[in-house]
């Protein structure tokens, strides 16, 4: 037997049902035989919205026989044969219960009865409109490197407590390290700022151990946070960070850290943001485990 | 007469540190006397402020209405308290920004003043 369940939701429990066992064994033969389609979930790309679909093999030995994982995901944006997994995923969405519909519309358990087949149809259809719109746009950060890297979850109460707000800026916040310095690229590596520009900013920040994007970092440095900095020229640096729910946060200095830019828009990509007056977006870089700033 | 030092912080910046200078004696009791006026007039909706860039003028050590508060000039408002609890006053003609900005040129080197604020 197996376990559908499509990783959508962010506040709420995710649609999911059970596939009888005669159903599941051909899908997971065609699943094993196509592993490019399967990844691990841990491995799927965070984001709001559509991820992915996620498999549980509840009878052990039919993961064993296919080769499989007990718990897998497929049809997720970036798959390498994402046109396989979407083929398995629809055969699987056609086994779909009404229970498991019913979570796209606002009902209650009571109403369940009484949904008729328009309603599921239409369920079907917002459920295929999703994941066409998640084929459609790329996951967060996925332009931006093709090193590996971890998202941290968005937390924004750990930066704005009030003992610590004003002592921590955009660079705490992108490196991840509440140092109450207020600290600056390059500081504690002896070798500071000296132009308020692209070249000299990223400089300072390689001098701490910050990389360049396409300079991978080793596993040992997990979490190897993704991060991308943009000046106001002359004047100053601003640093954005991507996180586990697949948007951007940042701290302008003393403020609060927040997802929105200067429009008021969650942040899905720092190139294309409001930014103010910060108007040069210079390169993304990765920020090791191990850094140390001041 | 103020008991304590009056500072002005120039709020705009992410990464460096804003620009902070005292006021004088002098200066500091004409902006309590202008801050005094202002917050008689009849209250406003506070502006939305941007996240990244000029923010406004933080004040420090100035008292209203008996009560030492933190003040923000920005543009033509005058705001007073924190954000869940701010009351918003009108400075109709702009000027109060426009002299502590000038007060400023005097203590902070010129590159640290934002080109928003940089003489033609």
């Amino acid at each position: 037997m197996l376990r559908v369940t499509v990783d959508l939701y962010s506040g709420k429990a995710n649609p999911n049902w059970t596939v009888a066992a005669d159903v599941a064994r051909g899908l997971l033969r065609e699943a094993g035989l196509n592993r490019s389609a399967v990844a691990l979930p841990n491995d799927v790309p965070g984001r709001l919205g559509y991820r992915s679909l996620l498999l549980d093999v509840l009878d052990p030995r039919l993961s064993r026989d296919n080769g499989l994982p007990t718990r897998f995901a497929l049809a997720y944006p970036g798959a390498p044969n994402f046109s396989k997994g979407m083929e398995i995923a629809e055969k699987l969405l056609a086994t779909a219960t009404t229970t498991a519909l019913a979570t796209f519309l606002p009902l209650t358990p009571l109403l369940l009865p009484i949904l008729c087949r328009r309603q599921i149809e239409d369920a079907l259809r917002s459920l295929a409109r999703r994941i066409a719109r998640a084929i459609a746009s790329p996951a967060p950060g996925s332009s931006a490197t093709s090193c590996p890297f971890e998202r941290l979850p968005f937390n924004p109460s750990f930066w704005n407590d009030p003992a610590h707000i004003k002592d921590n800026n955009c660079y705490a916040y992108a490196t991840n390290k509440r140092t109450d310095t207020f600290p600056q690229p390059g500081r504690q590596a002896g070798a500071p700022i000296t132009t308020l520009d692209c070249a000299d900013t990223g400089r300072a920040a390689r001098a701490d151990g910050v990389h360049n994007g396409g300079d991978c970092l080793p596993d040992s440095e997990k979490p190897r946070l993704l991060v991308a900095l943009v000046i106001w020229p002359g004047n100053d640096y601003h640093w954005y960070r991507l996180h586990s729910e697949g948007f951007w946060g940042h701290k302008p200095g003393e403020t609060p850290a927040v997802n929105v830019d200067n429009s008021g828009a969650v942040i899905s990509n720092p190139e294309t943001c409001d930014r103010g007056p910060y108007t040069d977006f210079c390169r993304y870089m990765l920020v090791p485990n191990s850094i140390v700033v001041r | 007469m103020l008991a304590t030092i009056v500072t002005v912080i120039l709020d705009a910046f992410s990464g460096v540190t804003n620009p902070t200078w005292a006021l004088s004696e002098k200066d500091a009791n004409v902006l309590q006397d202008s801050v005094s006026r202002i917050v008689q007039t009849q209250s406003v909706e506070p502006p939305r402020l941007p996240g990244l860039g000029y923010r406004g003028l933080v004040i420090q050590g100035l008292d209203v209405q008996g009560k030492a508060a933190e003040i923000r000039v920005f543009r033509n408002w005058v705001i007073v308290g924190d954000t869940t609890d701010a009351r918003a006053f009108q400075d109709k003609d702009n000027s109060l920004e426009m002299w502590l900005v000038e007060l400023g040129r005097a203590q902070v080197p010129a590159n640290r003043i934002p080109d928003i604020f940089q003489k033609k």
